[in-house]
């Protein structure tokens, strides 16, 4: 009888010892919901999260979705209060004060920061995009405005000087291309934008119409201030890239991937895209044209700041849900580390959100545009509404329109208004 | 010993007990299923009809309003996205059912009756209808691709311009939907090729000796004895095309601009990225009567055509 006894004493031990052992392995697992491009410049499998794993312990499961996606997965979760991602990177321009139900509010954790993590060192205006009523819902994690991307080789061949101003924009585009197609080169294009998905045909408009002066609402956010002026000039500057061929043919199937394999490919000339794309054009694993890459700030026009454009960071938010807070914590401190934020900029072309990154010899040996990056971000300017997901739709729907040819350029961005007037107001 | 009756007379409480349970019976039996039904189709689609008339957020739940059919409304009246996906729904769904039943009949016609070699072509025929509709967009992408896609030079080949199938509306369009009929004729053919399994070659013989044409015993036997399987086909097909959504999101992700959105791609925009749960469950109760009005009418003319 007795040695029955102790045996099932002994595996009662054992099943509790396992049963410890397999919560404390759950308890050090987060699930990071993430931007495949994100991830990317973070150094990917090899990067600062597989180094986190090493040096804490806890494994991290990466999921990467697109954009929409990402943000409509980040939704569902977060309304089924499922808790599946601990941590969700989201865009500043998804956010607004209904999501502080799904999310932790992080002025707590923050206030017991340790010291070595120099939260003042984090820029301070970027955890405005992502506060209601006073609290911070989210950590500034990577970002940046839209700059110009121009082929250095393509320039010095053609004679062109990089643009500063929508008609030096213009004739630059004009000359390369006329430079291309004489030399027998049909198939490069002199201008690459995205129209393909309405988040980036949007956010491509705006970039335009932002550099012209414009804004999404006006000041007091009770207008909309598309049908403008600098709206005007945005919707017309597209209809002429396109009349002249200046732009991809195919533009409203050109997105995020085709603009990427494009510029790697030497198929275009210049590009406005997001700041940390200088990485991704300049890899020497895929890209034909490493070494050839210009970046300055996003041509203006007349009277408008140099590099203003649009500018969006994304945000480290905790699940209120999460069953993991503790580890997710430890990887929000690590993603957006002084360290790490330097060593992902000055390797990976990450776009930081800390004063000392812009600053550090290390990023500016390998990115020797910090400066002006800075200076465009300052310039910049950022959209988040409550409406936002519609208002993107609504400005893609009608610049896609412009770009197909149904509508004239004016009658277009006075649609967008008209259109998005009724949700201004809404919260 | 005196034995009881055999047979036991009218009136008596064990015979009313047997009738009633004779009536009863039946009912117990599909009760299982009449509440199977119920649970996973009924209640979900009166749910969502209900649901339908509420203005409601998702991300505010506890503010929702009885709106009526406002939604409805609202769809038809003002949602241009939405009147244009009614629109290019019902073109897609006609223009695809119509052919791929064309195609289909023709391939099953081809094949019957099965012999070793056909039923290997009819394995081959099937491998299109295996593919999940988001493998089959991703893959005919690369088809329709402007500068590397196999219909550009196919085009290039007999010295043809190359089109920009998948940036502008109707080659966007035509491309969706020749994707659709490929994915289409498998199952159509399928069903037809075990329809003309059925016709009882006695009546062929006959023809024959009547001297019938081909043809006049594709139209006078193959045809009305067909039907059957014709609105089984139609019907599913009808219900398939209706609801398109994963090829369509794969393949031109409702692009140009919004061109090729179907009634399914609302929905889901709606849904998932505005989070309208009043107004998403309104285009599913238009696409779920629009679905049943057009299977009841085929249904009923395919019925009469048989009598």
């Amino acid at each position: 009888m007795r040695p029955r006894l102790l045996c099932v004493v002994c595996v009662t031990a054992l099943l509790f010892c396992l049963g410890v052992g397999l919560a404390d392995a759950q308890q050090k697992k987060v699930t990071l919901l993430i931007h495949p491009t994100v991830y990317q410049i973070t150094g990917g499998e090899t990067g600062v999260i597989a180094d986190f794993k090493k040096r804490t312990g806890i494994e991290v499961e990466v999921v990467s979705l697109p954009t929409i996606q990402l943000h409509e997965k980040a939704m569902v979760e977060w309304l089924a209060k499922s808790g599946r991602y601990d941590v969700v990177t989201l865009l500043d321009i998804y956010f607004n004060e209904g999501l502080t139900q799904y999310v932790e509010p992080l002025d707590p954790l923050i206030a017991q920061l340790p010291a070595s993590f120099e939260y003042r060192d984090v820029i301070p205006s970027l955890f405005d995009a992502v506060s209601a009523k006073g609290a911070k819902n989210g950590m500034p994690f990577q970002g940046g405005a839209v700059m110009f991307f121009y082929r250095k080789d393509l320039f010095d061949k053609y004679q062109v000087a990089v643009p500063k101003t929508f008609d030096a924009l213009l004739t630059a585009a004009r000359k390369v291309t006329a430079g291309l197609r004489k030399d027998g080169n049909s198939e490069t294009y002199a201008l690459g934008v995205r129209a393909k998905e309405a988040n980036v045909g949007a956010q491509d408009f705006l970039v335009f119409h932002f550099a012209a002066g414009g804004d999404l609402l006006e000041k007091d956010n009770a207008q909309c201030a598309l049908n403008s002026p600098a709206g005007q000039t945005a919707a017309r500057l597209y209809s002429t890239f396109v009349k002249e061929g200046l732009v991809p043919k195919d533009l409203l199937a050109f997105g995020r991937d085709e603009l990427i394999g494009a510029f790697q490919q030497g198929r275009l000339a210049m590009a406005a895209a997001f700041a940390p794309y200088y990485g991704l054009f300049n890899d020497p694993k895929n890209s034909k044209v490493t070494g050839q890459v210009g970046f300055a700030p996003m041509p203006t026009a007349s009277g408008v700041p140099a590099g203003r454009s649009f500018k969006n960071f994304w945000h480290m938010m905790l699940d209120r849900n999460s069953k993991n807070k503790e580890a997710a914590w430890a990887l929000m401190q690590a993603l957006a580390g002084k360290e790490e934020q330097i060593r992902m900029a000055s390797t990976w072309s990450f776009g930081p959100v800390r004063y000392s990154a812009f600053q550090s010899p290390a990023v500016r040996k390998t990115f020797p545009h910090a400066e002006a990056w800075g200076q465009a971000v300052a310039a910049s300017v950022a959209v988040g509404h409550a409406e936002w997901p519609k208002m993107q739709d609504i400005i893609f729907e009608e610049h896609a329109a412009v770009l197909g040819g149904q509508t004239p350029p004016d009658q277009a961005v006075a649609r967008m208004c008209q259109r998005i007037r009724p949700l201004v107001g809404r919260k | 010993m005196s034995a009881g009756p055999l047979v036991k007379p009218h009136g008596t409480p064990s015979r009313a007990i047997g009738l009633a349970s004779e009536r009863v019976l039946p009912y117990l039996l599909i009760a299982p299923a009449a509440l199977l039904v119920g649970m996973v189709f009924v209640y979900p689609a009166v749910h969502n009809a209900w649901l339908s008339l509420w203005d409601w957020k998702l991300t505010a739940p506890g503010q929702a309003t009885f709106v009526g059919l406002s939604n409805y409304v609202e769809l038809f009246r003002n949602n241009q996205v939405f009147r244009q996906a009614f629109n290019f729904t019902l073109v897609y769904t006609v223009v695809t059912l119509v052919v791929s039943l064309l195609l289909g009949l023709v391939a099953a016609l081809l094949l019957h009756p099965l012999s070793t070699t056909r039923r290997l072509l009819v394995g081959l025929l099937l491998l299109p209808y295996m593919i999940s509709p988001v493998a089959a967009g991703l893959g005919w992408g690369l088809i329709w691709g402007r500068e590397f896609g196999l219909a550009n030079f196919l085009l290039g080949a007999v010295g043809a311009e190359p089109v920009m199938w998948l940036a502008k509306p109707v080659p966007a369009a035509a491309a969706l939907m020749t994707t659709e009929i490929w994915r289409s004729i498998p199952f159509v053919s399928l069903v037809l090729l075990a329809g003309l399994a059925a016709i009882p070659s006695e009546l062929y013989e006959a023809a024959r000796l009547d001297g019938a044409s081909p043809w006049q015993e594709i139209r006078t036997i193959t045809l009305p004895l067909l039907m059957p399987s014709l609105s089984l086909v139609i019907v599913f097909e009808t219900i398939f095309k209706l609801r398109v959504f994963d090829l369509i999101i794969a393949l031109t992700g409702g692009g140009p601009g919004t061109s090729t959105h179907s009634l399914g791609v609302v929905l889901y925009r709606l849904y998932f990225r505005y989070f309208e749960g009043g107004s998403s469950a309104a285009v599913g109760i238009i696409l779920l009567l629009l679905g049943g009005v057009l299977a009841f009418v085929y249904l009923k003319l395919t019925g009469e055509a048989r009598r």
